[in-house]
């Protein structure tokens, strides 16, 4: 198999931000010092459910964003998704109940919408 | 979630329930029929198509409310503004935007950012803009300016001068001082205003991404000069934005701002608080220790801000870039450029806050 040799940044198209992560998900944000998410973390340990690494809680805390350029020129492959569809996907297929459901959200724009329209006259 | 296509409608009579549930179980049947993972997928990559159709699915239930106009009756304008501000709130929490690889969030920034600015930018400034036909409809180009006036007002002004005068209401990326970003709210407010640090890698990045990219060579030397030195432009660095145009073969645009220089006149610099506070200097002005917040309003000056004739790059080689004797050349020429335009604004200038 003749393929290209060499480091590669692969990832898809599109930057997601955390705070944008957490929003789409329907979740609330919590903001935590760093010493208090070690502790956080530390706590889950002891309870022995780890999902998070050390390591990926810097990348909780100052993101990553990755050129990837040379993925797309030299080793000419494309992701089908792009990171935004890609995120939707896991929080659909995680099946995540969202503590701000979106239809919630609709509803109240326009319930405050109509709110206004009747007030306005 | 089709259901909610209709958002926008004002119901006069409430809806019964039982529509709405109907409503909610077909849209569920849809949404689990056209799950992207559940794509039927024969070549094992979906085709063009398949993907056009299911990135529309997602693009209409994300403005699903954006798009329907109500049917029965038009919004009065209370409605109206409701609804602008009801959407804009819908999508900040639903996370419903995009944000680039610099942190630029278009949605905030024209929402949020230069709604603010643009106060200043009518009311306060009275900016009036000359020149924006210099700017490029599409394409990178870098444009130069002068700096002043201790706060970078300048900065933020030629960016609202340029997203609402420009015919398609291009963004201008600024590219700032490290200062700002290291700044604890600031340095997140300009990120996500879709400003950068002012360095090779950034700028020929924007550059190379066809931005409109803004730059001030005079840096803090401009910036925290004395009032009495005011509209004489300092030493332009060593000409590396030039380098970056001419990699990116993007013209430059020279830009001429009047006005700047008299909203903090600064009649004194106190270098040993400066340091004190690890600030490049710390200006004393008329109005700033000595009113208190008072002195933080800046002074309602007229102000004119000139994009002069662009400085095409193309016809240059590649190793131009490079080339100590171009860039100087170069450099010099938009230095030169900006110092006599600035004279012609002066000259034609009665009073600094009258025009």
């Amino acid at each position: 198999m003749a393929g290209k040799s060499g480091t590669f940044n692969v990832g898809a198209s599109g930057i997601i931000m955390m705070s944008q992560a957490i929003r789409r998900a329907g979740r609330v944000a919590l903001p935590l010092p760093r010493f208090a998410l070690s502790a956080a973390d530390s706590l889950r340990r002891a309870t022995r459910y780890t999902e998070l690494d050390r390591e990926q809680l810097d990348y909780m805390s100052y993101g990553r964003v990755m050129d990837t350029t040379r993925m797309r020129n030299e080793l000419g492959y494309n992701p089908k998704w792009s990171t935004t569809e890609a995120f939707d996907d896991y929080v659909r297929g995680r099946g995540l109940t969202p503590i701000i459901d979106p239809r919630w959200v609709r509803s109240m724009e326009s319930r405050a919408v109509s709110a206004a329209q009747r007030w306005g006259r | 979630m089709a259901g909610e296509s209709k958002a926008k409608v004002i119901p006069l009579h409430s809806n019964t329930g039982r529509q709405a549930a109907q409503r909610r179980a077909a849209a569920r049947g849809e949404a689990a029929r056209r799950h992207p993972s559940l794509l039927s997928d024969p070549a094992g990559r979906a085709s063009a198509e398949q993907i056009a159709a299911v990135v529309r699915e997602i693009d209409d239930r994300r403005s699903a409310a954006a798009g329907a106009p109500p049917v029965d009756e038009s919004p009065n304008e209370l409605a109206s503004r409701i609804a602008g501000v009801a959407e804009f709130v819908r999508k900040r929490m639903m996370g419903d935007y995009t944000v680039d690889e610099f942190g630029f969030d278009q949605h905030l920034n024209n929402s949020v950012f230069l709604p603010l600015l643009r106060v200043f930018f009518n009311s306060w400034f009275r900016v009036e803009v000359s020149g924006i036909e210099n700017l490029p409809e599409t394409g990178a180009a870098l444009i130069v300016a002068n700096h002043a006036g201790v706060l970078p007002f300048d900065g933020l002004m030629t960016s609202v001068a340029v997203h609402d005068k420009h015919p398609t209401h291009r963004d201008l990326r600024l590219l700032a001082a490290d200062m700002v970003f290291n700044m604890p709210v600031m340095g997140q407010a300009a990120r996500k205003a879709g400003h950068t640090m002012a360095c090779t890698s950034d700028a020929h990045r924007l550059l190379a991404a066809g931005e409109l990219t803004a730059v001030f060579p005079e840096g803090y030397k401009g910036l925290g000069k004395h009032f009495k030195d005011r509209y004489k432009l300092q030493r332009f660095g060593r000409g590396g934005f030039v380098s970056a145009a001419l990699r990116a073969k993007a013209p430059i645009v020279p830009c001429s701002i009047v006005g700047s220089e008299e909203i903090y006149p600064m009649i004194a610099d106190v270098k040993l608080l400066a340091r004190l506070f690890g600030l490049p200097y710390f200006p004393i002005t008329p109005l700033f220790p000595l009113a208190g917040p008072a002195g933080l309003v800046p002074l309602p000056s007229k102000w004119h801000i000139q994009f002069g004739e662009a400085i095409d790059t193309t016809d240059y080689d590649d190793s131009a870039a490079d080339d100590p004797m171009v860039t100087f050349e170069l450099t010099d020429q938009v230095r030169e450029t900006i110092q006599q335009t600035l004279y012609q604004l002066l000259a034609n200038r009665r009073n600094m806050f009258l025009g």
